[in-house]
């Protein structure tokens, strides 16, 4: 499979398959058969990190730990002069998106996963980073199906993984099980 | 050996019958810990005892130093036991960590305890040792579990900060943080409850030291931020120096307990 910049490319696969695909991709996971590479380059433990600076994840799921939106938005974009970020910076996403902004001082353990997905996912056009990764998203509806389309539009790759009903995508590969 | 002696043994082993009396009257089902526990505290004293009273009557620097050295290490090995932490990973580290802190404690303190040249003979040096490093190293190493248990259950919000360009100490900051809070928060909350137990002790043996009545306040008060200011330094240290021995080359934890 070849992830072309521009293009949603949906991959079905069972969650676990998923995660462990997202992080051998991420170069954070070692890869048993086959190979992944980025611009010709072999993706490993080695230059993992060098790539990682080029790609933008959007976990299925983040732990309840104690901290608020407003210091996990920073802490995920601090590299990116994100240290002051405010709220005012991510008002026009999160409108888009429909999240009340007054989950921004909140705590992440005090608010629905489905919510918290929707702000990981307001923090991608955050980075001006040419490959994005989604895993399993929570929300499939046409806004966020609109969204991550235009994240692509704007010459991202997408890669999206999903277990059942793909977003509309330039192609879809099926790795589950049941097709083999 | 004295009859005083004798009779303060004796003293201990009749002050140990009341409990072993109240668990018989009120069938608490306790004897096998209270001896289990009795026992562990009299072998414990006894070898510390018997190595005090070897350097002792050696009164080499080198000696003491290397008996110093074997009291950080076994405190140390102690601690991560206690904690149920792989001595193979971890060993190293926290042994490292406690023993930068202690070269610049124990000899400062040894100094404001008793004036040179005396501080560094074994009856004076020891005891300081031992008091700063069972104290720190339990601290430490609570922290260091608290770390990686953190790390462990929230290893979700480690990749997705890793995932997302984030170096591995930006990765781990957050839990670095929380690591170093919950250490600070927990010492200051044992020394509000030492305040009542260990620090009379420390206080009266300043007193029979020769330590006059005010000094030994302010020493007893230095101790205690001793231990606060080492425990969290002795950790710091201890983490920054584990990071090559309990991640993967894939900067994935590797199991620690």
């Amino acid at each position: 499979m070849v992830a072309c910049p521009g293009k949603v490319s949906s991959i079905i696969i069972d969650p676990t398959a998923g995660h462990q695909l997202v992080m051998a991709i991420l170069g954070l996971d070692k890869v048993k058969e086959g190979y992944i590479t980025v611009d010709g380059e072999m993706v490993t433990y080695g230059s993992g990190a060098f790539f990682r600076q080029m790609m933008c994840y959007v976990p299925h799921f983040l732990p309840q730990a104690d901290m608020t939106v407003a210091e996990l938005c920073r802490q995920v974009i601090s590299k990116y002069n994100g240290k002051h970020l405010r709220l005012e910076a991510l008002t026009e996403t999160w409108q888009r998106l429909s999240i009340n902004p007054s989950i921004w001082k909140e705590k992440i353990r005090n608010i629905p996963q489905s919510s918290l997905w929707l702000v990981l996912l307001s923090l991608v056009p955050m980075r001006k980073v040419p490959i994005v990764l989604i895993e399993a998203p929570v929300i499939k509806n046409e806004t966020v199906d609109s969204f991550i389309s235009q994240l692509a539009q704007q010459g991202r790759e997408v890669i999206c993984t999903t277990q059942n009903q793909p977003l509309s995508s330039f192609q879809v590969l099926n790795l589950t099980s049941k097709s083999e | 050996m004295s009859l005083q002696f004798f009779g303060e043994l004796l003293f201990c082993i009749l002050l140990l019958v009341i409990p072993f009396v109240l668990d018989n009257i009120l069938k608490l089902n306790l004897s096998d810990r209270l001896l289990r526990g009795s026992i562990s505290l009299l072998v414990l004293i006894g070898i510390c005892g018997a190595i005090l009273d070897f350097v002792m009557w050696q009164n080499h620097l080198w000696l003491t130093i290397l008996a110093a050295f074997i009291v950080v290490a076994v405190t140390c090995i102690w601690a991560l036991l206690h904690f149920c932490l792989k001595l193979r990973r971890l060993l190293i580290p926290s042994l490292t960590g406690l023993l930068v802190v202690m070269l610049f404690l124990a000899p400062l303190s040894a100094i404001l305890v008793t004036p040179l040249p005396q501080s560094f003979s074994p009856q004076n040096f020891l005891p300081i040792v031992c008091l700063l490093s069972g104290s720190i190293s339990f601290n430490m190493i609570r922290g260091i579990r608290q770390y990686y248990v953190g790390l462990k259950n929230h290893a979700a919000l480690y990749n997705y900060l890793l995932g997302n360009g984030c170096t591995h100490r930006q990765a781990v900051a957050f839990f670095f943080h929380r690591s170093l809070q919950s250490t600070s928060l927990w010492v200051l909350r044992r020394i509000s409850t030492t305040m009542l137990t260990a620090s009379p002790l420390l206080l009266l043996a300043l007193i029979w030291a020769g330590v006059p009545v005010m000094k030994a306040a302010v020493l007893n008060f230095m101790f205690f931020f001793a231990v606060l200011s080492g425990s969290m330094s002795s950790l710091f240290i201890s983490l920054w120096f584990a990071r090559r021995y309990t991640f993967d080359e894939y900067s994935r934890l590797q199991p620690v307990s």
